[in-house]
């Protein structure tokens, strides 16, 4: 016990890995390594110089040259580190910030424009009544896209929120159908709900969860070409994880694009001229689904359409 | 009927969720900063708190503080309304007494009311 807290004082960057700095974009952990290198330098310098030069002191002053060198090359390199590190805590705090301060004012629209639509007795005409709902629908895909880059960053900065607990999938997939499907760009597209076994209990956050299917549900009809052919499976048979399975008749995906489909900012190059997209909704839907213990997959054969899947674990104590 | 005090700067955030709230039959006071929230609560013993955690004058922590450290508000319940998500805050916040938090912009206005509800006990 003794001995780790001792070992732990020793660990000189341990300030930087509190304000989440990485081992190389540390100045401390940086300054100790520089030293090591040089005297690794000085010691090899000198071990091999005393091999041509009889006379130690040009031995020793060739060494200290060479430490020199190694020296200033080291103050270079560090300096980039640094500059690459500043830029990047730049980025992560203007990011932070402006979509913090965005999102206030969003969710006022938002409040707002559902407010004067669930007015009674018709006190707002039905033409005003559809510019606000393109105004909430609008606002959404704003609201959406910043908390998106917020989720981004946060995974890249390792502080993303998980708070897990048992929830119905099944449920869950009903009720984003239920609500994603009118606020999408195609309210009367199809989705058709089947279900293999019973118990559809995963262990996940549940508001994560949500994301994950509304973005996979978003995706099918986004790239389904009649809208009508999406069809969604949720199956649990007994000792194997949860799975949920949509598919769509669409577009589906070029083979050469298959490797980076869950990469950030990644969009297919069949769609991304057609369609609008942030192609973050997968590499935070991966993320989100391995981080809860489960695994995220699909097929897919471009002109044909695409299945994307998911599975999760449920909690042991009803298996 | 119930009467909720829902502190908020945000001013067109306040005006509505008076307007829902007062649709559903519940009484709403508006505070716009943290220490006019807390002479509100001290006042009118409102049945539920909404705080936000960016306030002036006096933050959101500062305020839960407050009230849970006076014996008039000590056993109001209050939901912290925020956008900043991170665990820390919700973990002080929930350590400092708060019922329950939300992310003002993950929830549609009817989700707000439910969790409201919920927190009323109805």
């Amino acid at each position: 016990m003794n001995t780790r807290v001792w070992l732990n004082d020793l660990k000189f960057w341990k300030s930087c890995e509190e304000n989440r700095i990485g081992f190389f974009e540390c100045p401390s952990a940086l300054f100790v390594v520089m030293g090591i290198v040089n005297a690794i330098s000085m010691i090899g310098g000198y071990t091999v110089s005393s091999r041509y030069f009889e006379e130690p002191q040009i031995a020793a002053l060739t060494a200290t040259l060479i430490s020199a060198v190694v020296l200033v090359i080291g103050h270079f390199v560090i300096q980039s580190f640094e500059k690459i590190a500043d830029a990047n805590r730049l980025k992560s705090d203007f990011l932070n910030i402006a979509t913090h301060q965005m999102l206030t004012p969003l969710t006022s629209v938002n409040w707002i424009s559902e407010y004067l639509l669930n007015k009674k007795n018709n006190e707002i005409s039905t033409e005003v009544a559809d510019y606000m709902r393109m105004i909430k629908q609008s606002n959404g895909k704003l609201i959406k896209l910043i908390t998106d880059l917020l989720d981004v960053n946060r995974i890249e900065e390792n502080r993303i929120e998980m708070h897990p607990e048992p929830i119905d999938l099944l449920q869950v997939t009903k009720d984003t159908i239920r609500e994603a499907v009118p606020i999408s760009d195609f309210p009367n597209a199809e989705i058709n709900l089947t279900t293999e076994g019973e118990n559809f209990i995963v262990l996940v956050d549940p508001l994560r969860l949500k994301m994950v299917v509304q973005n996979l549900i978003d995706n099918a009809i986004k790239y389904s070409v009649t809208k009508k052919d999406i069809s969604v499976r949720v199956v649990h048979s007994n000792a194997s994880p949860v799975r949920f399975e949509i598919e769509d008749k669409g577009v589906g995906i070029q083979a050469s694009e298959h490797a980076k489909i869950f990469k950030k900012f990644s969009r297919g190059n069949n769609v991304k001229m057609v369609t609008g997209g942030s192609g973050l909704g997968l590499f935070i839907a991966k993320f989100i689904i391995e981080k809860a213990g489960g695994m995220i997959g699909f097929s897919s054969e471009e002109g044909k359409g695409s299945t994307f899947w998911f599975t999760l674990p449920s909690p042991a104590v009803n298996n | 009927m119930p009467k909720i005090l829902f502190i908020e700067d945000e001013l067109s955030l306040q005006k509505t969720m008076v307007a829902f709230l007062t649709g559903e039959h519940h009484t709403v006071l508006s505070a716009y900063d943290g220490e006019e929230g807390l002479k509100m609560a001290a006042k009118e013993k409102p049945d539920l708190i909404l705080l936000d955690l960016v306030l002036p004058k006096m933050n959101g922590f500062e305020v839960l503080q407050s009230l849970k450290s006076d014996a008039i508000t000590e056993s109001i319940p209050v939901i912290v309304f925020t956008n900043l998500e991170g665990t820390r805050d919700v973990e002080k916040a929930i350590a400092l007494g708060a019922t329950t938090y939300l992310v003002k912009a993950n929830y549609s206005l009817e989700e707000v009311i439910q969790k409201i509800k919920s927190s009323l006990g109805q």
